[in-house]
């Protein structure tokens, strides 16, 4: 028998050490431990811990034209199959994109009605909920961006609507005017406000972001002045709830053709300038760019230069050793060595359309 | 200090049943409870530990001796731990925690820890109930319900008999 009874403050350091499923089980010990486990600081300091020693993961989701709906989630090293979660049964015909992960929880909309119809989730808790944005619009372009405030605790989503303009410039792209609407949801107050912005000059916004860092949320954005269009990246800080941009580094001199993934490398906000499929230049390299010193343009250092042979259909996710993982020309995903510029097949079939993110398992969501 | 004088130092640790450990101070300073005794300079008899057993002090002892004789090479001193973590039983582990705690030694805190919830991890709510000496305080609906909510979470478990 133990000598004496664990006091609390301990029995708090072992249980934030567990995996969220097991904690969910444990609620069924006596309520202390129910109420312990459903506690705000407990869930932030257990997602600090699994965050930093927990297990990582990179999920992969089969999307459209599969009636495979399971989250798989591979380890990030070895990058075999760890576990399987199946899909909440609400979801399970909607084709979705994942817009976001962070501390457990996804963002998700559904694909055919991107930034229309909103979902988060906590997969290793098998919670989710709708978030219904509040207004309608038509004839926009979404893009979403889905992050962590550290500083209120809060998780938050940005919705910005751009108008398309119907009529077709020189070049028959379609101009896209100004954003027209922003808006932000809270998890903390569960609902949406608008932003009010007097300027607001970016457009051409990605999709989605793949890259939150420094409590702000990145995309890749064009800057429109009246004279020229200069591509960017554009951040909204989610304590403050502004927008601000960041220069691109200068990679002209890299190259012609280059296409640029926005993303975080290690910790820091990162830049792979690569080439895409159908106009690669064989000979010539792609390039990672990382911002040594957030927000110091002059910070923009040129840390690896590989050579992908067939070219980059789309740069999917930095892994933390040193990797790159995209999807090659032949529509297979791929992981290249940034180090040694070694080229491994992933082992995992990419059928359909694909997401991987890094994913740590939370409670983050638990109460609904 | 050893340091200072060139001659290692030796300390004597009291445990709360009276068994007397000689350890080298060097290893026994791993320990910030102790560390803080020798620099007030309450070290020069024996250093009585109030709540740590002579069972549980002679483990922490082969512990500091083992982890202080590895240079400053994490991975194998993570190892070393992990060996060193690796047959003993829930008792044995929640006595080293208790005593890490008291002695303020936070490897050896971080390591017990993260063992235990290893060990628990697969293990049932009754598992855990005996082990941590915790009353069932649900009433047998309640807790039903209470398991109901995520009923998948009960899948894969230790069955209850494994002591």
């Amino acid at each position: 028998m133990i000598s004496s009874t664990l006091p609390l403050d301990i029995i708090i350091v072992i249980l934030s050490m567990l995996p969220a499923a097991t904690l969910v089980r444990f609620r069924c010990v006596c309520r202390s431990w129910k109420e312990l486990i459903r506690d705000p600081v407990f869930i932030k300091e257990h997602m600090r811990n699994r965050a930093s020693k927990g297990t990582r993961y990179l999920l992969h989701v089969k999307l459209e034209h599969s009636i495979d709906r399971t989250f798989r989630f591979l380890n990030d090293e070895t990058f075999e199959r760890s576990l399987e979660i199946r899909l909440p049964l609400e979801l399970y015909w909607k084709s979705f994109s994942i817009v976001g992960s962070c501390n457990g929880l996804l963002c998700l909309t559904v694909a055919v009605d991107f930034g229309t119809t909103i979902y988060l989730c906590n997969p290793f808790v098998r919670t989710y909920k709708t978030i219904n944005p509040p207004s309608e619009q038509s004839n926009v372009k979404f893009s979403l961006g889905f992050g962590y405030y550290d500083v209120t605790n809060d998780y938050k989503i940005v919705r910005i609507a751009s108008v398309m303009d119907d009529d077709m410039d020189s070049t028959f792209q379609y101009k896209v005017v100004m954003a027209s609407k922003i808006e932000v949801y809270s998890m903390m107050t569960n609902s949406w406000k608008s932003i009010e912005v007097d300027y607001f000059p970016w457009g051409w916004i990605e999709r989605k972001s793949e890259a939150l860092i420094n409590n702000s949320i990145h995309w890749k954005a064009v800057y429109r002045s009246r004279d020229e269009d200069i591509a960017v990246i554009l951040a909204f800080h989610m304590g403050k709830e502004v927008f601000y941009q960041i220069d691109q580094p200068d990679f002209e001199a890299d190259g012609d053709d280059l296409m640029e993934h926005i993303g975080v490398f290690k910790g820091d906000l990162a830049l792979f300038a690569f080439h895409l499929t159908d106009n690669y230049p064989w000979h010539e390299k792609c390039h990672l760019w990382v911002m040594k010193e957030y927000g110091v343009v002059s910070s923009w250092t040129k840390l690896y230069s590989i050579r992908v042979d067939g070219g980059v259909v789309s740069p999917i996710i930095f892994t933390n050793n040193d990797e790159i993982i995209y999807e090659n020309g032949e529509l297979e995903l791929s992981v290249c060595r940034l180090d040694s510029n070694a080229v491994t097949p992933l082992g995992v079939d990419n059928q359909g359309y694909l997401s991987l993110v890094t994913y740590v398992d939370s409670l983050v969501m638990l109460n609904g | 200090m050893a340091a200072e004088t060139g001659t290692p130092t030796t300390l004597t640790l009291k445990s709360n049943d009276d068994e007397l450990f000689s350890v080298a101070e060097s290893a026994a300073i791993l320990s910030v409870t102790i560390r803080n005794m020798v620099e007030d300079g309450c070290a020069g008899g024996v250093i009585p530990l109030d709540n740590v057993d002579g069972k549980t002090l002679a483990s922490v002892i082969t512990y500091m001796n083992g982890i202080s004789a590895i240079p400053a090479d994490e991975e194998k001193k993570k190892s070393y731990r992990d060996k060193f973590l690796s047959d003993k039983d829930f008792e044995t582990l929640a006595d080293m925690v208790l005593a890490a705690n008291y002695l303020n030694m936070s490897c050896l805190m971080d390591a017990v820890s993260a063992k235990i919830a290893q060990v628990m991890e697969k293990k049932s709510v009754g598992w855990v109930r005996r082990k941590f000496g915790i009353e069932n305080d649900y009433t047998p609906e309640e807790e039903a319900a209470v398991k109901e909510e995520h009923k998948w979470t009960f899948e894969g478990v230790e069955t209850d008999d494994d002591n």
